[in-house]
Order: structure tokens, then C-alpha cells, then sequence
């Protein structure tokens, strides 16, 4: 051991708190350092000196006032009651688990209702809404279930909401609106057949019985850009149900594509 | 109660060697705890008279002054009254006791710095000088003694009360209460090594303090 290592270390080895493998280093140490030993001796100076700290000599007239004050206070204040005290005891106990309990309580219940207030927002603001085209896609082969970081391949259409609609603005995924109006659905996982009108662009999903004609239902609004492929002969017999859900963070979007058979289309 | 009573129920005080009245003694005083507990105040008061000399004597060494001491030992027992009923037959009543005391001591000092007192090496520290009462008879030597006693305790005093709060407890109750550091770690409800850090460093402040003080006091002339 160096003399800077000791040095640091002599503060403790003169109070005896160094443990004894330490000690020992230090010990052999100082035997060949001057320096390091006039610098033990300096502490062990201090060491002396705090022993000469001591209590003068208190006087039975220091002790009686002191129990005076003390009693006369304990007579001016009744005994605290064994309710009471009993139930002190039982919070200063507990007090800490009380206390941590009801900041956990807290915490979840904050943590609930901002859960809640971001799934009702899809509902209320009008900044979430959901926009279900039907777009005549290119056929991949095995039907595509695209909602970002889902595992959905299912065939039938997405889930939506049976009951909760919303009027809002159709638009597209770029944020352009669409003509026309369009029903958003409260994205529930309930399962509800999503059927698309006469003219491919926007349908509407709504709870509504199978074989419903939904050209009569609100404005639907064709898709320039469905329409344009359909021409060129760009687009295959097979559609795909595309709904695409927007949530409150605008970068964030779900898409749900779906292969529909063209049987099951209803015919021009 | 005067301590010759205290006595005369075999009950320890300060001064009484342990040994076999340990036993009796510790019986009794928990008799005594049971039936303060219960609101007996004049069985409260003789606890006091077992135990306000380690009490008071605690309170001075983080105090320093005997005015402080006294109204630290005051509310000590007056902790100690208001919480006694939280207070477990298995504990030791003495540990328990004395962490009172630490607390209360610690609370007067952070008030006490709170209010700005100063503690510069001159100055008004002067009028907050203990009074310590010099011996008329004697002699010489035991008049001498006794200034170098009380000059040494003044040069300790000033050294505590520039260490921070924390290092100032730590040496305290480690070096003139003589706890050991694992209990002075559970009083101050800290680690052993944060124990052993406060100290190193509050030794070496001290060790710097006192030299300072020393080289001073010589060299403006005066005695030590």
C-alpha cells in the first residue's frame, strides 16, 4: 500500500474502523513511513482532544427543573385514550403502507381513465374516424389482414362497432377529404359483416342485416382513383376491403385489407 | 425522586456498575414502563430519574450548551411520554430512548441553523460560550486544569458546529457516544459504509479544524 492509498484510508484506521485486512496493509505501511505516521499521530491528536468533549457536571437543581417542566406538561394534557392511541399505533405502523397503497391507487386510476378517455376520443373527437373503401386492389393471393403490428388475417370483414356512429369527414390516408359524408364506427372488436355499395369507393360500415342495399345508405362518394384503375384494366376480378382507422395520434394508422370474392358482390 | 431513593428501589442510574443488579433492574423498569403505559405519571417520572443522566448527557454532546441540553432533555421525555404506548416490551427501552434523543437533537440543530446562528472563530460566538464553573479551591493546577478542560471543550464545540448535519451526527454518536457504526447506521437509518464515509470525512474536517485553531490560538500568544 502507497502513501496516497493510506492517507486515505488513516481517518477510519485510527477509529478502529478499517477492517483487519486493510488495517494490517496499514499498519506495515507506517512502519517504514515517517510522514505517513506523523500524520496518524495528528489524528490521534483530534482522536484525544473529541475525548476531552465531555458532559460537565449536571446539578440535581438541572434534573428537577427538567422533570418539573416535563410533568407539570404531561398533567396540563389528559392521557391520550386507548382508541386513540391504539389507533395511532395502528397508522404509524401501517402509515408507510397505507401511504404506498393509495399512491398506487392513484397511479392506476390515472392510468385507466386516460386509457378509457383515448379509446372514447375515436368516438367524440373528430379527429378519429374510421374510412372503409372498398379499393380494387391487386391481388396478392392469400388475403392480406394489414393492421399495423396485428397478427389479423382473417377473411371476413374487420371488426367494427355494432352501435356507436359518428358523423365525420371521409378522407383519405393522405389526409385529402372525399365527397361526401361518411359514417365513422366506433372500432369495437365486434365482428360485423362489412358489405360495399354498387359503387366502389367508400361504403359505409353499419350494423345493418345481410343483403342490405347500402347505395341507399348515406352518401357514398365512388373513388376517382378506383374508378381510373378500373378503366385501365389495372384492377383484377378479386377486391379487397381495405378499412383504414385513424387514430388520435396522427401518425399512427391502422390498415385492415381483406380479399372479397366478386361473387358475393352485388351486381351493377 | 432524588437519585438515593431511585436507589433504594434498585434501580440503576448513571453511575451504578452493572452486574447483579442488572437483573432486578430491568425487571423493575419494565414494571415501571407497563404502568406509565397505562397513565401512571408518577411511574413515568421514576423512569426519568433512571435514565435523564445518559439522556441530558447525549443532548450536550450534539448541543453543546447546557440551556439546549435541558430543553432537549425536556422534549425528549416528552417524546417519550406522547409514544410510549407504540413502545413493544421487547424493545430495548435504552435504544429506543436514545433515538428519541438523536432526533430531538438533530431537529434543535437544524432549527438552530435555521436561524442563522453564526459560528465564526470570532466574534459573537463569544457570548454563546458555555459558562463552565471554575473551581475556587485547589489550587492553581486544578484552576489551570480546569480552563485548559473548558478551552479544549470550546475548540471541540466550534469544530462540531462547522461539520454539516449528517457528518456531525455520525461522529457523534460514533466517537463520543461510542456506537458502534452498524448502529449508528440504524439510527441515522442509513448504510454502514455512508456511515463510515461521514466519518472519515468529519474526522479529517475536525483534524484540519482543530489544528487550525490550535496554530491560531499560539500564535496570537495565547495559552492552551
Amino acid at each position: 500500500m502507497n502513501c496516497k492509498q493510506t492517507e486515505k484510508l488513516l481517518a477510519l484506521y485510527v477509529g478502529g474502523d478499517l477492517a483487519t485486512g486493510k488495517a494490517r496493509s496499514i499498519s506495515a505501511h507506517l512502519q517504514s513511513c515517517e510522514g505517513c505516521r506523523r500524520r496518524v499521530d495528528e489524528f490521534a491528536a483530534t482522536r484525544d482532544l473529541m475525548r476531552a468533549y465531555v458532559p460537565p457536571e449536571f446539578d440535581a437543581k438541572f434534573f428537577e427543573d427538567v422533570r418539573r417542566g416535563v410533568m407539570s406538561e404531561i398533567k396540563r394534557e389528559p392521557p391520550p385514550s386507548f382508541f386513540a392511541s391504539n389507533i395511532a399505533r395502528f397508522f404509524n405502523r401501517n402509515a408507510l403502507a397505507y401511504a404506498a397503497s393509495f399512491a398506487i391507487l392513484v397511479v392506476a386510476g390515472t392510468f385507466v381513465l386516460r386509457l378509457r378517455n383515448d379509446s372514447t376520443n375515436v368516438v367524440n373527437g373528430p379527429a378519429h374516424s374510421i374510412v372503409i373503401s372498398v379499393d380494387e386492389q391487386k391481388d396478392k393471393g392469400a388475403p392480406v389482414g394489414d393492421v399495423a403490428g396485428s397478427e389479423d388475417k382473417r377473411e371476413d370483414s374487420p371488426a367494427t362497432a355494432q352501435n356507436d356512429l359518428v358523423e365525420a369527414q371521409p378522407h383519405r390516408p393522405n389526409g385529402a377529404t372525399l365527397p361526401g359524408t361518411l359514417r365513422a364506427v366506433h372500432p369495437k372488436a365486434t365482428r360485423t359483416h362489412v358489405k360495399h355499395g354498387r359503387d366502389e369507393g367508400v361504403a359505409v360500415a353499419t350494423p345493418f342485416k345481410e343483403g342490405t342495399d347500402l347505395t341507399t345508405v348515406g352518401h357514398i362518394a365512388p373513388s376517382e382513383t378506383l374508378l381510373a384503375e378500373q378503366k385501365a384494366g389495372v384492377i383484377e376480378e378479386r377486391k379487397m376491403l381495405r378499412i383504414e382507422l385513424q387514430t388520435g395520434d396522427p401518425n399512427v394508422r391502422i390498415i385492415w385489407l381483406s380479399p372479397q370474392s366478386s361473387e358475393s358482390l352485388p351486381k351493377r | 425522586m432524588t437519585r438515593e431513593a431511585a436507589s433504594s428501589l434498585f434501580l440503576r442510574t448513571e453511575d451504578d456498575p452493572p452486574g447483579e443488579l442488572t437483573a432486578v433492574y430491568a425487571d423493575s423498569l419494565a414494571a415501571l414502563i407497563e404502568r406509565a403505559r397505562a397513565g401512571d405519571a408518577e411511574s413515568f417520572e421514576k423512569i426519568m430519574v433512571c435514565t435523564e443522566h445518559k439522556v441530558a448527557a447525549t443532548a450536550w454532546r450534539f448541543l453543546g450548551t447546557r440551556e439546549e441540553a435541558r430543553d432537549a432533555t425536556q422534549e425528549v421525555y416528552l417524546r417519550a411520554y406522547k409514544y410510549l404506548r407504540s413502545f413493544r416490551a421487547e424493545y430495548d427501552f435504552h435504544g429506543w430512548l436514545h433515538r428519541i434523543t438523536t432526533n430531538v437533537c438533530r431537529d434543535m440543530l437544524r432549527t438552530r441553523r435555521a436561524l442563522q446562528v453564526e459560528t465564526s472563530l470570532t466574534g459573537t460566538l463569544a457570548d454563546e460560550r458555555e459558562e463552565i464553573d471554575l473551581p475556587t479551591s485547589g489550587g492553581a493546577d486544578v484552576a489551570e486544569g480546569a480552563a485548559l478542560l473548558s478551552q479544549q471543550r470550546e475548540i471541540v464545540r466550534r469544530a462540531l458546529d462547522s461539520l454539516p448535519e449528517k457528518e456531525r451526527t455520525a461522529i457523534v454518536l460514533r466517537d463520543l457516544e461510542g456506537l458502534s457504526t452498524e448502529e449508528v447506521a440504524r439510527l441515522m437509518k442509513t448504510r454502514p459504509a455512508t456511515v463510515r464515509s461521514q466519518i472519515s470525512t468529519a474526522r479529517a474536517k475536525l483534524k484540519f479544524f482543530c489544528e487550525r485553531i490550535i496554530s491560531e490560538k499560539r500564535s496570537g500568544g495565547g495559552k492552551l
